[in-house]
């Protein structure tokens, strides 16, 4: 074990950074298609706000099994270690798990409205004090009602940093250790915010176009949802591409060991995995059927072909697992790169 | 105050493991756990070929990664130098052991992260560490780097020319100087 190299970190980190990204990407959409058109882009917002708490939970769940003490994860809640990533980074999650619940509740339909839901309690609830402060107090009245537009408007203009710094952390997570010639790379952090805002906005279209159906859409509403959706993945592919290739550009660009590194996906046992599943199908695939999609209405100005929800759920399905396999890539990699002694 | 650091031969090492063994029962280590290691390299090819023996172990470095990276503050560093892990603290997210460029952190039967803690308990006492103390061929010299009449300053005054730290393109800055074949 001591000296030698082993793998410390398992699926379960992939996992997480994975679920972590999907989440920081599903509000960032949300809240940009908020401020783009809130009527127009009405679906994509809600869906996106729907989304962006959950995966994040579940990820939590991961971080705290892969603790070798779980049982003392709280420790973390107790401290602020400026100078660490992880410790910056738990505190992060936590405003960000805030932010996006408040979100969430704010885009739940009228009668989940919770000072609807008081008034229906049964009356013997009012002998707790919280819950009388809570029926009759001014607080849930603003939350809801009174200017609910204004609220989302002020939560999403927060969450944008926020989920924006949680891409970008769940990169500089690994890229902070100069230790290890995989990760520490400045290229890691946008490869991965860019993949988590390309995730996040996969798990939209597959919800919006898969899941949730079109039944009651209008065809008008499902082409503008889709044009959107499809316009912002597609400007994400072009960087997601260049993020690529710079990130193993500056894998061969540095010292030694770094270059050795790269040998790891340039032949090595990653090969496959990350150019055959993470690139090819996670990035050119998509971005090809997208392209075929977006054609019609970008060159002749035609009409957008009719919604094919198989295409759909090639395109968001192959983006998600490459995001997942490229957070997989780069875990393991990492981990088993080793920096040269001199 | 003292400033604890250790110079290694690499040059006497004959690849016994009596340090590995010394430690592992000093720490009531298991017999797959251990806090040093030797890495063993072979240069040339035969019959114009040598071998050498690197022991490495926790270099409590002046700047410490693996400090720098702890969510919790169990990994610190000590006035006196020596870097260790607070047991009751540590949740084992293993991130130091990520940052670590020297691969010496281990994670214990019980959950969390251990590593060489220069023998504390009795170093406290003016003693050496066990590492030291076992070895044979003399491979290891302990003491105050501060204190000038110190073996070890004195041996590193002499020998400065010949002594270079492990992996030191890391910038750790570490506390054990190597003198290299």
């Amino acid at each position: 074990m001591e000296g030698k190299i082993f793998i410390f970190w398992n699926w379960t980190v992939a996992v997480y950074l994975f679920v972590a990204g999907v989440s920081a990407g599903a509000f960032a959409i949300s809240a940009l298609t908020h401020f783009l058109g809130e009527e127009k882009y009405r679906d994509v917002t809600r869906i996106g706000a729907y989304i962006a708490p959950f995966p994040l939970l579940f990820g939590l769940i991961c971080l705290i099994a892969d603790l070798e003490r779980p049982q003392l994860f709280w420790k973390l809640m107790v401290t602020l270690q400026v100078h660490s990533i992880m410790s910056l980074g738990a505190w992060l999650l936590v405003v960000f798990s805030l932010l996006s619940f408040v979100y969430f509740y704010l885009w739940l339909p009228d009668r989940f409205d919770a000072a609807e839901l008081l008034r229906r309690a049964p009356a013997g609830w009012d002998r707790f004090p919280l819950f009388r402060w809570l029926r009759t107090g001014p607080l849930l009245e603003k939350l809801r009602r009174k200017n609910l537009n204004g609220l989302r408007g002020w939560i999403a203009m927060a969450g944008i940093p926020v989920s924006l710094l949680v891409g970008i952390y769940t990169g500089v997570l690994l890229g902070a250790l100069a230790a290890r010639p995989f990760w520490n790379n400045p290229m890691l952090p946008m490869l991965f915010l860019v993949s988590a805002l390309k995730t996040g906005t996969a798990s939209i279209c597959l919800v919006g176009c898969v899941a949730k159906g079109m039944g009651g859409m209008s065809r008008e509403q499902i082409e503008t949802n889709k044009f959107v959706i499809h316009s912002i993945d597609f400007f994400l592919m072009i960087l997601s591409i260049i993020a690529v290739l710079l990130f193993v550009f500056g894998l061969y660009a540095a010292p030694r060991s770094s270059a050795e590194a790269a040998g790891l996906i340039m032949g090595g046992e990653f090969t496959f995995l990350f150019w055959g599943m993470a690139v090819v199908m996670g990035i050119l695939l998509p971005l090809s059927l997208e392209v075929y999609e977006l054609i019609p209405h970008f060159i002749s100005r035609a009409t957008m072909r009719e919604h094919n929800p198989w295409l759909s759920g090639v395109v968001t399905l192959s983006v998600l697992a490459g995001g997942f396999i490229l957070r997989y890539v780069v875990v393991y990699a990492g981990q088993m790169a080793k920096a040269i002694a001199t | 105050m003292a400033r604890y650091g250790m110079v290694i031969d690499e040059t006497k090492c004959v690849g016994c493991y009596a340090c590995r063994v010394a430690c592992q029962n000093q720490n009531n280590l298991a017999e797959d756990e251990a806090y040093n290691y030797l890495e063993e390299r072979e240069f040339g090819q035969f019959p114009l070929f040598t071998r050498v023996f690197l022991p490495v172990q926790c270099q409590h470095c002046d700047n410490p990664p693996c400090v720098t990276v702890c969510p919790t503050g169990a990994s610190h560093k000590r006035k006196d130098g020596i870097v260790l892990v607070t047991e009751k603290d540590c949740i084992g997210c293993k991130y130091c052991i990520a940052a670590c460029p020297y691969h010496v952190r281990i994670i214990r039967k019980q959950g969390y992260v251990e590593k060489c803690r220069f023998c504390v308990e009795f170093v406290e006492e003016g003693g050496k560490p066990a590492c030291m103390t076992t070895c044979m061929t003399g491979v290891r010299l302990f003491g105050d780097l501060d204190d000038p009449a110190s073996e070890i300053a004195q041996y590193i005054a002499r020998n400065r020319h010949r002594l270079r730290p492990y992996k030191g393109e890391m910038n750790t800055k570490p506390r054990i100087f190597y003198r290299k074949a």
